[in-house]
């Protein structure tokens, strides 16, 4: 029994952890977030040269680093506890999964390549990852060649430095995933609740495209961008959790009022002692879901990732409010990074799929899993044994 | 990252799942199925077998009848005797085997593990626990009961409460203060004695949900030997403190599965009074499945640290605050889902400490009554939960003291 990070695993963390301190630490993250591009390009390319970190998951021979869905879950909890500004978190946790989910072809095989060099940056449409999956209005019409797009895409997940976007579409009635080159495209900045993770809509009108995917093929990527999706919601959520604690502990240790040090007093002592451990079992619920995704179906509970996505993003929203509140005004400010980290967290409670429905989908699975019927269905249930027999 | 035990370990699950398939009848459903007459008879034959084939006391080393067992076969064991729906011993044997038992095996003398191991074994000794005073619950270090000494002998008066299982216990191990002007944790000793003489009183305590396993005991002018202090006089505090770290069957690994079929009823209670396609009901169902996977894989990580010889700590806090407080959550799910229905007492009492059994038909109401009731105690038993966040706080946090 060896249920923790493996020593590559913690590896990857300190490397990750001591490169962001040093390309962008938390003090300089207001200032990025409210300058005009939003996010510093140089910790992109830093990112690419001193760690290979868009292309962690590119495979080695499109010039990446081939890594597994677990070592990609260590970066995005460090991206997540960092709050870093750009195309860094949304490239490894979003685009280079539903990539890696696309049936082989040039196109794909272009984008993975240039985001392992570093010189494609991203940009995903937010409905790629969405559960329910909705048939949008625009459409590529003309054929599969020199096919065009027209109409409106919504929210795609990116800000000035994207420059290749991927978007859900339509041909006919089948969906559609499609490239779409970031120059070819007009795009509107959006104003969104989350000034970390900036966000446009495009308007096509005859728009040049490449088709990626389209009908059961493209159904099939959905299905696992959505599932990839779900845990890095919940990898995020993990880090931002942690992180947003730790700032208030610490705080609360510096911070005198009464004669005394704050954190003396119970109320608030109680206050993070209880989000300590909503963190810890929500990590664990990660660190579960984390390592299902590299055994085979069957072999782990099935609503692994929905429990994770579920736990972890209840425990961020509850951290980013408890650890404001130890702040006192100050938190309440531009002037404190903390409240990058409540926007995060109630924008990403909400993403890819509704907490209410995500529940039900566990419930359901708890339930149909009973039909054994007695309470020994445990014996026979490897999804809680471990796998034993 | 690896789910499973050792093949040592593996192979050694197998012949525990042997001997519980050989010494149970084939239509066993679990101890939660057995009330009254039955279950009494079936946990003294129960106590018996386990007594015979060597395994009532898995952490004792063989030399003193223990299984010697390594960490990773005792959680197994454990483990399968959860799967099965059997107790590892009686409630009783939580403070003679675990408590006591383990304490003397590191702390005791020659005479006393002679005198009291193989005793706790065959049953001859049966223990329970004389901490908490009238003035001293959280606050232990309160403590009043005082021992004076007579020769060879301490006399001793003063009294206990919340003594689990007293009335079946015939001797206590009792946490007094010998040194006459000590205060706090200072001048406090542990010292072992019979239940049966003049000088002590054992009196039940009817407790909310109508059972009685909470005791008050009086000792006026009771006596104990000199030979039966264990460590040294004013060493009490750190053994007391050290005993209460010995757990039984490494129930942050295997109390997860008994709430996991505590949920399997409530899921199919929830059928049964017909609300199981409530889409609030399922959405609490879903919240109670997280929490208690939360609670069986953080169990996991700390097999994974036994197993690599750390042993536990504070973080033991966090695993009784979140399972105490998960047992309020889920028995109250239960009572909701009952509406009326669990208003009128039907079926049996449940007999255990921490949930029903598995084998517990889902349609006594009792049961999930005694359940709510008692859940409520267990956020105050064993550290309330309150005291555990102040652990939390100040020991894991670093937090300063108020």
């Amino acid at each position: 029994m060896h249920f923790e990070y493996s020593a590559e695993h913690r590896d990857l963390q300190s490397a990750i952890r001591t490169f962001l301190d040093r390309a962008a630490p938390l003090a300089t993250i207001p200032l990025i977030v409210q300058s005009d591009p939003g996010e510093d390009a140089s910790v992109w390319a830093a990112a690419v040269q001193q760690l290979g970190l868009p292309g962690l998951e590119v495979p080695e021979e499109l010039g990446g680093s081939g890594a597994d869905a677990a070592s990609v879950a260590i970066a995005m909890i460090e991206l997540g506890a960092a709050m870093i500004p750009g195309p860094l978190a949304p490239c490894i946790g979003l685009a280079v999964p539903l990539l890696n989910a696309l049936p082989e072809g040039e196109t794909r095989a272009t984008l993975l390549a240039g985001i392992a060099e570093g010189t494609v940056v991203p940009a995903v449409d937010l409905a790629l990852f969405t559960a329910p999956l909705l048939a949008p209005a625009h459409q590529v019409a003309g054929g599969s060649s020199g096919a065009g797009l027209t109409g409106a895409v919504a929210r795609v997940i990116g800000g000035a430095s994207a420059t290749d976007l991927i978007v859900l579409t339509r041909i006919g009635n089948e969906p559609a995933v499609v490239h779409v080159r970031r120059d070819y495209a007009t795009t509107t900045a959006l104003n969104t609740l989350d000034p970390a993770r900036r966000e446009f809509s495009l308007n096509c009108t005859d728009t040049p495209v490449s088709v990626l995917a389209r009908g059961n093929a493209a159904l099939d990527s959905l299905e696992v961008a959505h599932r990839r999706a779900l845990l890095f919601a919940a990898c995020e959520a993990v880090g931002g959790a942690e992180r947003s604690l730790e700032i208030a502990v610490q705080y609360a240790k510096d911070r005198r009022a009464f004669g005394k040090v704050i954190g003396s007093f119970q109320a608030l002592k109680h206050r993070m002692a209880a989000q300590y451990v909503e963190n810890e079992l929500a990590r664990t619920m990660l660190m579960y879901a984390s390592w299902s995704t590299t055994v085979p179906a069957g072999e782990s509970d099935p609503t692994a990732l929905e429990q994770a996505k579920v736990a972890a993003c209840e425990a961020y929203l509850e951290a980013a409010r408890v650890s404001i509140g130890i702040l006192g005004g100050i938190g309440h400010t531009w002037e404190h990074p903390l409240h990058l980290y409540l926007k995060r967290a109630t924008v990403v409670r909400e993403q890819f799929a509704r907490p209410a429905e995500l529940r039900a989908v566990i419930a359901a699975a708890e339930i149909t899993s009973h039909s054994a019927a007695t309470g020994l269905a445990l014996a026979t249930s490897a999804a809680t044994t471990g796998g034993h027999a | 990252m690896d789910t499973k035990f050792s093949p040592e370990a593996e192979k050694y699950r197998l012949k525990v799942r042997d001997f519980v398939r050989s010494s149970l009848p084939a239509d066993w459903k679990g101890v939660g199925a057995l009330r009254g007459e039955e279950l009494a008879e079936f946990m003294v034959e129960w106590r018996k077998l386990l007594f015979e084939n060597g395994l009532l006391a898995p952490s004792w080393p063989k030399e003193y009848g223990g299984g010697g067992l390594t960490a990773e076969e005792r959680v197994v064991l454990t483990e399968e005797f959860a799967y099965a729906g059997v107790p590892t011993g009686t409630p009783n044997d939580e403070m003679s085997i675990d408590q006591i038992g383990n304490t003397i095996v590191e702390h005791g003398t020659e005479e006393q593990k002679q005198t009291f191991l193989p005793g706790i074994l065959s049953g001859e000794y049966v223990f329970c626990q004389g901490y908490s005073e009238p003035d001293a619950g959280s606050d232990l270090a309160n403590i009043r009961t005082r021992a004076v000494q007579a020769g060879d002998r301490w006399i001793i008066n003063g009294q206990k409460i919340w003594t689990s299982e007293g009335m079946h216990a015939n001797w206590i191990f009792a946490l007094v203060r010998t040194e006459e002007a000590s205060t706090r944790h200072r001048g406090l000793t542990m010292i072992l004695l019979p239940l049966d003489q003049p000088g002590v009183e054992v009196r039940p305590i009817t407790m909310i949900t109508g059972a009685s396993e909470f005791c008050e005991i009086f000792f006026d002018n009771a006596v104990a030997e000199r030979k039966h202090i264990v460590g040294e006089v004013g060493d009490g505090w750190s053994i007391a403190m050290n005993l209460l770290g010995y757990e039984r069957g490494e129930t942050s690994v295997t109390l997860p599965l008994r709430f996991g079929a505590e949920l399997v009823r409530i899921v199919e209670l929830a059928r049964m009074q017909g609300v199981l396609d409530s889409l609030a009901i399922r959405q609490r169902i879903a919240d109670l499945r997280i929490r208690v996977n939360a609670m069986r894989w953080l169990g996991w990580r700390r097999v994974t640290d036994w197993v690599a010889g750390g042993t536990p700590g504070y973080e033991s806090s966090i695993d009784k605050l979140v399972w105490s407080e998960y047992h309020v959550e889920s028995s109250r799910l239960a009572m909701d889902i009952l509406g009326t229905n669990g208003q009128i007492l039907t079926g049996a009492l449940g007999p255990s400490s921490y949930c029903d059994d598995i084998g517990t038909d889902s349609s006594w109401v009792a049961s999930w009554t005694t359940s709510y009731l008692a859940a409520l105690g267990s956020v105050t038993w064993g550290g309330t939960s309150d005291i555990q966040r102040n652990v939390i706080a100040e020991r894991i946090l670093g937090l300063p003291r108020e």
